[in-house]
């Protein structure tokens, strides 16, 4: 089923987005979307997280996404016994009732240490993609390398959130970051 | 094929019974041995082995779980350095042949070692879990998360190392399989000693008991198993055979005593009958002398006047003394040619010449009793011994004569074939066929006291028997009581004879009492040279009843005088003894006369015996001899065919 998706998701990249001229962009967004997605398998939310056993899992997009639309194919997948929700929002109050997961656009870039604070809900896992987003209050920040996409992860962040990171994907982080410059 | 498997088989038991006892049982203790552990290695051996695939098989899959969950995120990641990095770990593990990481296109993702990628991408499925082959096995590991997979892990582990451990360990077998037949061989040596001691003391004792003839040794018994019942039933039978051999060596030594005793005893008997026979020997020529003299004597009384009871008296005299010429006879001959019995020398006997002679004799002796002599021969020759054959002839012819009262007598040869048959018919009172089986047993008739008396034949018909056997003529006999008797001897054919039927064939039968018609010795000289002066007196007496004249000469001086004289009368017939002196003989006197006188004289010679000597110094010259004791009837017999002729 999981295959299904994954192959559903090769193909709306190439029929929903024709304006990407550009091959090598498209497949960086369509890896985000991925990077996005595994995150969630890999990441354990205390029960207090849920309203209820079967909840979903939110998942929040908030702000300029480019990759969105790669994420509309597990809309709705399973990640362990959960749904996963995805929901795009430009307003911050979209997301006051409270994100599992929350990917940050760069376009907030500047705003981040304010947005932050404006968050008032815990057990969040906050994923980036702008330098520096660990280091504000960001728990998992994807990066560009020479020739991939990595990931670091500011651990006391998430430990502060009341998240636990599978170390497999501790193992996996080019960087594990331990202290937040709040 | 399966004929082959049984040869070899029987081959090897073959082999096996061959060998030594102790070869045996090291032989069969070995072999138990060696099958027993071959058995435990081999299972044991085979055993590990599967175990040790089985612990192969269950690491690398462990091995490849433990991989698989550790490559979930990297997979998911698309993090090729750390799925490499979590391969990587396999290099401890020497077996692992290839590792490697699909994602979930089944596109290869990271392999182990580095540079094997085409290897992988001829996986031929990831579906099933396990895959043995000969030399390696593969285990394929999907890569998930909870229900969602995200690549695969496939790793091949090689079974080298299960092959090279399964061959160590039949190496370790083999040398401990060696080792303990070593040990085992050491270890029951001396149990093994203690089996083969007592079958080889025994086997050694057997061979020399065979050896020495010694039953004196005994074995040692040293167990109380089989082989010691064994060691006491070869005692006990050591036993028995030294007592059984003392009591033959006993017995042979007595035999042996015994055998000396009796060859002592017998030399003695052969020592005392040789000097029987010698004095018979020595003693014939005296013997007989006095009998040819007491013979004549009686002859020539029997002229004389004599009263009714002298004339019975004379005739039981001539009777008695017709006996003891008979026995005596015998009894001489019976020592005489026991020696010649042994070893005769065979010739070609003349039969017609042996039957004119025996024609001669007995055709008076047949007259005398009013019997009629027939002689029949086709003429023949045999291969026999002259002396020998005429002394059957003789023995045949006067018991005969003896027992025949009435009728008459038929000598007969003739050829049958390759045989000559010799016959003597007579019909005389004849003989019970009880008897016939023994009349020619030795002195048959000298044992029965009841024939004692009687002229007897018992002696004659075994010294028969005996030349006859000695001659290889079979003699039968054939008999009808009352009627008469057949002796008959089958004599080698040795082809007739050149000369003509005698003459004597044709001459009229014999006439019953020739001297009664005509008295051919009327008037005539007659020279008697004679030394023994009874015997000469005895002639004279006979021949002057035959109304011959007589001359009596008993030397060369006499014959020397004799002969000086101018007037000397011829004689008519001689009578010469053989034997006068030592170094004078009859024919020596006759020829000394005739060379004298320039004339041939016609006579007889009188001699014991017919010996060779005579014969031979007689030579051509056929002049008869006439055996002492001298028969006056044989006498005037011969005289008168000498006149004839």
């Amino acid at each position: 089923m999981v295959l299904r998706f994954l192959t559903l998701l090769g193909l709306t990249l190439s029929l929903t987005l024709p304006l990407f001229a550009d091959e090598n962009q498209r497949g960086e967004y369509q890896v985000k979307a991925l990077f996005l997605y595994n995150f969630a398998n890999f990441v354990e939310w205390p029960e207090d997280a849920f309203k209820e056993t079967e909840s979903p899992i939110e998942m929040c997009l908030f702000g300029n996404v480019p990759f969105s639309a790669f994420m509309d194919v597990v809309d709705g997948t399973l990640i362990g016994d959960r749904e996963l929700h995805i929901s795009t929002s430009q307003n911050i109050k979209d997301i006051e009732n409270g994100c599992h997961i929350l990917f940050v656009g760069e376009d907030q870039r500047l705003h981040l240490r304010e947005f932050f604070k404006q968050i008032k809900y815990v057990y969040v896992l906050s994923v980036g993609n702008q330098k520096g987003f660990a280091d504000q209050g960001g728990i998992i920040n994807i990066l560009r390398t020479t020739d991939q996409l990595e990931f670091e992860i500011n651990i006391t962040n998430a430990m502060q959130s009341g998240l636990f990171i599978s170390s497999d994907l501790l193992s996996l982080a080019r960087e594990i970051k331990r202290h937040s410059k709040k | 094929m399966i004929n082959k498997t049984v040869a070899s088989k029987s081959h090897a038991i073959r082999f096996f019974s061959r060998m030594a006892v102790q070869q045996k049982i090291i032989v069969a203790t070995l072999l138990t041995l060696f099958i027993a552990m071959l058995i435990a290695a081999i299972t044991f051996t085979g055993y590990d082995a599967r175990t040790f695939k089985d612990r192969l098989q269950q690491e690398s899959r462990i091995t490849a779980k433990i991989i698989s969950k550790r490559s979930i995120a990297a997979v998911m990641f698309r993090d090729k350095k750390a799925a490499q990095t979590n391969l990587d770990v396999l290099a401890v593990q020497k077996s692992i042949l290839l590792a490697c990481i699909f994602n979930a296109e089944k596109q290869v993702f990271v392999v182990y070692p580095l540079g094997l990628e085409e290897q992988c991408k001829f996986v031929a499925s990831l579906d099933v879990k396990t895959h043995v082959y000969a030399d390696y096995f593969s285990q394929t590991e999907p890569i998930a998360i909870g229900k969602r997979t995200v690549g695969w892990l496939y790793v091949r582990t090689s079974l080298d190392e299960a092959f090279q451990r399964t061959i160590r360990f039949l190496i370790a077998s083999v040398v401990i399989l060696l080792g303990s037949l070593v040990l085992a061989f050491i270890i029951t040596n001396p149990l093994r000693r203690q089996i083969v001691a007592p079958i080889l003391h025994l086997s050694n004792l057997t061979n020399q008991v065979q050896i020495t003839r010694d039953y004196s040794v005994r074995a040692v018994k040293e167990s109380d198993d089989e082989i010691g019942g064994l060691a006491d039933d070869m005692n006990s039978m050591l036993h028995h055979i030294q007592t059984v051999h003392l009591q033959l060596t006993n017995a042979m030594e007595e035999l042996t005593e015994k055998n000396i005793l009796s060859e002592d005893k017998a030399d003695t008997a052969e020592l005392s009958t040789k000097r029987v026979k010698d004095f018979f020997a020595g003693a014939s020529h005296d013997l007989k002398q006095p009998l040819a003299a007491m013979g004549l004597f009686i002859n020539a009384l029997e002229d004389e006047p004599l009263g009714p009871t002298g004339k019975r008296y004379l005739s039981k005299l001539g009777e008695a003394a017709d006996n003891l010429d008979n026995l005596f006879g015998q009894l001489l001959d019976a020592g005489r040619f026991e020696e010649k019995l042994i070893r005769p020398d065979l010739e070609v006997v003349n039969m017609d010449d042996l039957f004119n002679r025996l024609r001669v004799e007995f055709e008076v002796m047949a007259n005398d009793k009013n019997l009629i002599l027939k002689v029949h021969c086709a003429n023949v020759k045999i291969l026999s011994n002259k002396i020998m054959i005429e002394r059957i002839m003789r023995n045949l012819l006067s018991n005969a004569i003896r027992y025949t009262e009435q009728g008459g007598i038929l000598l007969a040869c003739r050829g049958q074939g390759e045989m000559i048959r010799i016959q003597v018919f007579d019909t005389g009172m004849g003989i019970s066929p009880d008897q016939c089986e023994i009349i020619f047993d030795p002195y048959m008739q000298l044992n029965n006291p009841e024939h004692s008396v009687d002229k007897g034949f018992g002696l004659g018909l075994s010294i028969v028997k005996r030349l006859s056997d000695s001659l290889g003529h079979e003699i039968k006999v054939r008999s009808t009581v009352g009627q008469g008797t057949c002796f008959q001897m089958l004599a080698s054919n040795m082809g007739k004879t050149q000369k003509k039927t005698p003459t004597f064939e044709q001459k009229d039968p014999p006439n019953i009492q020739p001297y009664t018609v005509t008295n051919p010795l009327e008037n005539k000289l007659i020279w008697v040279i004679e030394d023994d002066v009874l015997l000469a007196e005895a002639l004279v007496a006979v021949l002057t009843r035959w109304q011959a004249n007589v001359l009596i000469i008993s030397d060369l001086d006499e014959v020397t005088v004799l002969l000086q004289q101018h007037h000397i009368k011829i004689p008519d017939l001689f009578i010469s003894d053989f034997y006068l002196t030592e170094t004078l003989s009859g024919p020596d006197v006759i020829e000394f006369v005739e060379d004298s006188l320039q004339v041939k004289l016609k006579g007889c010679i009188l001699s014991a015996e017919a010996d060779e000597k005579i014969l031979q110094r007689l030579g051509d010259r056929k002049i008869p001899i006439l055996k002492k004791p001298l028969k006056p009837a044989a006498l005037r017999a011969t005289l008168v065919s000498l006149l004839k002729h």
